[in-house]
């Protein structure tokens, strides 16, 4: 939690202190979803008010985040990825457990608890809190971690009665409705469950206990479903032998694109990025890249994007071998063909979306990812800083909020403001004379001044680089042309911005 | 049944296959633009200092549609501020939702990006910097906008007004000087070429003008009066005259 708190303050550097409280919305209102020690050493529990949470701790010493179960779970897929390092069977134990299967693993490691005392040693090094466990079954091993001081260690079958049997019921991942019901009874611990007779469990509380009691010792086999790491959408040809002729290349390359369709159609996925790769005889290969604004994989459209490249690439001695791989993916689901003219309003707007990313494509690839660009407005006064532009590939775009109404802003910006030299009658009115670009320019209207001046928390300095105090002037020409000039207060200079065009 | 019904009514069906074409004219603050052809839009003076009038582009780009509009060339960039104003047809996206700038290095890419821009399907409206560009190249462009309906804006310098050009319209765009010292920008457009108006008297008619100014408020092009007609004969007129011819 404290990871995770410091990495939305922006710095690992910065220390977070205070009781962490993860709060969810219920029927009862904003609950206490989770919470780290020092809040539980507190009086916090799960399920408390926050209200009645914030009672029980220190005023000012209490840190609220929004539990996010989806983040978590995706996080803990993360980890599993990661613990294959200590062993290739990693499975997920949500909300917050991962179950290895270490058979053969200890060897590596130097025996069982070192293994054990590694894993939990780097856990730790990522920020997080950790406890562990070795035992001859998943049961027995998920009890021990969760409900021992220690890090244990069993090696034997043999043990594992004796062990368990001190452990309260809720080692054994019982409801807590049957736990309840057997506490009534006098049964508190997993010692006082194995006294009782067998064949009673199942009539009485269900056979889910009897269940996991036997997982727990070892007389029931329980599996688990390991995480796999996806492997990448990939197609390949070998040709007989080296070939250069580019006929021969193209339709490879397509036939490949329809196979990396087909698989990527079967994820539900398609391509944010592909690579063709094209091995040369005694030279080395040549890699073609291309990006897509939105998952694709239509093979028609790839190939449009890909031809040019293919057909300029430099062949060498000849090409033996073609891969396409697809680098990046994104989740594209399976769409109903439509052989009617679209009516559906939805339809035809997921239409034009298509046929927009399929334009921004063709024109990225070709011209490059930043000479295609949108625009936006920033929330700025700063003229310089007001338009925003970024790759029109990016996905997530904000327009921006428009500026005030009546703010007279030019249609065009000149990309830095250009000298000029001006004579006003008066300090504070427009000029009546201009000398801009070699030009001796007549003013006959103007209007102003419109004062813009600098973020004095973030910038200093004065020039047309910076931003200092500025007086802005829109003046028309006797040709009825208007431009926007400014005047820096602190240097008295003048300068021309921008032109009404 | 009647052969010639179910014929009809085949072809009737047919044509719900095929794609909604787009044919007709836009009415807009200067004039008429028919769908699927090049307009030209003559302004400013060559050179380096070149500036298309992108006021006046911007605000004729605000009444095309829904669709796409992109801008071709560097010089054709205006400023978001002029692109903020929703469609004037409907609700929906604001014009500066709907653009795509591209910034083409050289003149043969920046004639690629267009013929690219206009024979995609979502785009309403091309607006690009023409400068030197010949016949054969605007010819190529009006086939691409034929293709799919959309609208080829062509910004030129002012020097460019004579050059041969497959371009449907060819308008003039001057500065004008408004009234009182508050003036907001204002443009005289004169239609200097018009191809083609035959078999619709509403039409315009070379030499047509209309006078236009930008309203900082609300970031359009407003009309301040309707059109002037030219010296020229009116196009039914012209028509006649042709086919008597």
């Amino acid at each position: 939690m404290r990871r995770r708190l410091r990495r939305a303050s922006g710095g690992a550097g910065r220390e977070v202190s205070g009781a962490i409280v993860l709060v969810a919305t219920s029927s009862r209102g904003r609950v206490v979803a989770a919470c780290c020690g020092r809040a539980g050493s507190g009086g916090v529990r799960t399920g408390m008010t926050v209200a009645h949470a914030g009672a029980l701790l220190p005023c000012g010493g209490v840190v609220l985040l929004d539990h996010d179960p989806t983040g978590d779970a995706r996080a803990l897929v993360r980890l599993a990825m990661w613990a294959e390092r200590f062993s290739p069977v990693v499975a997920i134990d949500p909300p917050d457990g991962l179950l290895l299967d270490v058979t053969g693993c200890a060897r590596v490691f130097g025996g069982e608890r070192r293994l054990l005392l590694r894993a939990i040693g780097q856990c730790e090094r990522l920020g997080l809190r950790v406890s562990g466990a070795i035992a001859p079954t998943f049961g027995s091993a998920w009890a021990f971690a969760r409900f021992s001081e220690r890090p244990a260690v069993l090696a034997r079958r043999e043990e594992l009665a004796v062990a368990l049997a001190g452990l309260p019921l809720e080692a054994l991942r019982i409801c807590a409705s049957t736990v309840e019901a057997m506490a009534e009874i006098g049964i508190a611990t997993v010692g006082d469950l194995m006294a009782q007779p067998r064949s009673a469990l199942p009539a009485r509380f269900g056979a889910e206990v009897l269940l996991r009691l036997d997982q727990a010792t070892g007389a029931a086999i329980e599996t688990v479903s390991p995480v796999r790491a996806e492997r990448p959408a990939c197609a390949e040809v070998v040709f007989d032998g080296a070939t250069t002729r580019v006929e021969a290349i193209e339709a490879a390359v397509r036939g490949l694109l329809d196979e990396l369709g087909a698989m990527l159609g079967e994820r539900e996925s398609g391509a944010r990025a592909v690579v063709v790769e094209l091995v040369r005889v005694d030279c080395v290969p040549v890699v073609i890249e291309a990006c897509f604004s939105r998952p694709c994989r239509d093979a028609v459209h790839l190939w449009s994007v890909l031809r040019p490249r293919v057909e300029r690439a430099h062949l060498g001695y000849g090409v033996e071998r073609i891969s396409v791989r697809a680098l990046r993916v994104g989740r594209l689901g399976h769409r109903q063909a439509e052989r009617w003219r679209e009516t559906d309003e939805r339809a035809k707007r997921g239409g034009e979306g298509r046929d927009r990313g399929v334009l921004i494509d063709l024109l990225s690839n070709r011209l490059g990812h930043e000479r295609v660009m949108r625009a936006g407005l920033a929330a700025t006064h700063v003229p310089e800083r007001l338009a925003t532009h970024r790759s029109a590939m990016l996905e997530d775009h904000e327009i921006g909020e428009p500026p005030a109404p009546g703010i007279a802003r030019p249609s065009l910006l000149l990309e830095s403001p250009e000298p000029a030299q001006a004579i006003a009658l008066c300090p504070d009115r427009p000029p009546s004379r201009l000398s801009w670009r070699g030009r001796e320019i007549a003013i006959d209207a103007g209007v102003g001044p419109e004062r813009i001046g600098a973020a004095w928390w973030r910038e200093t300095g004065s020039g047309p680089g910076g931003c200092s105090e500025r007086d802005y002037y829109r003046v028309r020409d006797a040709s009825g042309v208007w431009l926007w000039v400014y005047r820096e207060r602190a240097t008295g200079r003048w300068f021309v911005h921008g032109v009404w065009a | 049944m009647d052969r010639s019904h179910v014929i009809e009514a085949l072809r009737e069906r047919l044509a719900a296959y095929q794609p909604a074409s787009r044919a007709g004219a836009v009415q807009t603050v200067a004039g008429p633009l028919a769908l699927g052809a090049v307009h030209e839009w003559c302004g400013g003076e060559a050179g380096a200092g070149w500036m298309p009038a992108l006021c006046v582009l911007a605000g004729v780009a605000r009444s095309l549609g829904e669709g796409v509009v992109v801008w071709v060339g560097k010089r054709c960039r205006p400023h978001p501020c002029v692109l903020t104003g929703r469609c004037e047809r409907g609700p929906g996206e604001s014009l500066l939702a709907r653009s795509i700038l591209v910034d083409a290095p050289d003149g043969p890419s920046r004639l690629w990006a267009m013929e690219t821009a206009l024979r995609s399907a979502c785009v309403a409206a091309v607006i690009g910097d023409a400068c030197a560009m010949d016949i054969a190249c605007t010819r190529r462009l009006q086939l691409a906008a034929e293709s799919t309906g959309a609208i080829a804006m062509l910004a030129r310098p002012r020097a460019e007004a004579r050059v041969l050009s497959s371009a449907t319209t060819r308008r003039l765009v001057i500065p004008a000087v408004g009234q009182g010292a508050d003036a907001r920008p204002r443009w005289r457009i004169e239609l200097v070429r018009s191809r083609g108006t035959c078999g619709d008297a509403s039409m315009v008619t070379s030499r047509d003008r209309w006078c236009v100014e930008w309203d900082h408020g609300t970031g359009a092009l407003v009309a301040l009066s309707g059109v002037e007609h030219g010296s020229g004969a009116s196009a039914a007129e012209a028509c006649e005259r042709r086919r008597g011819a």
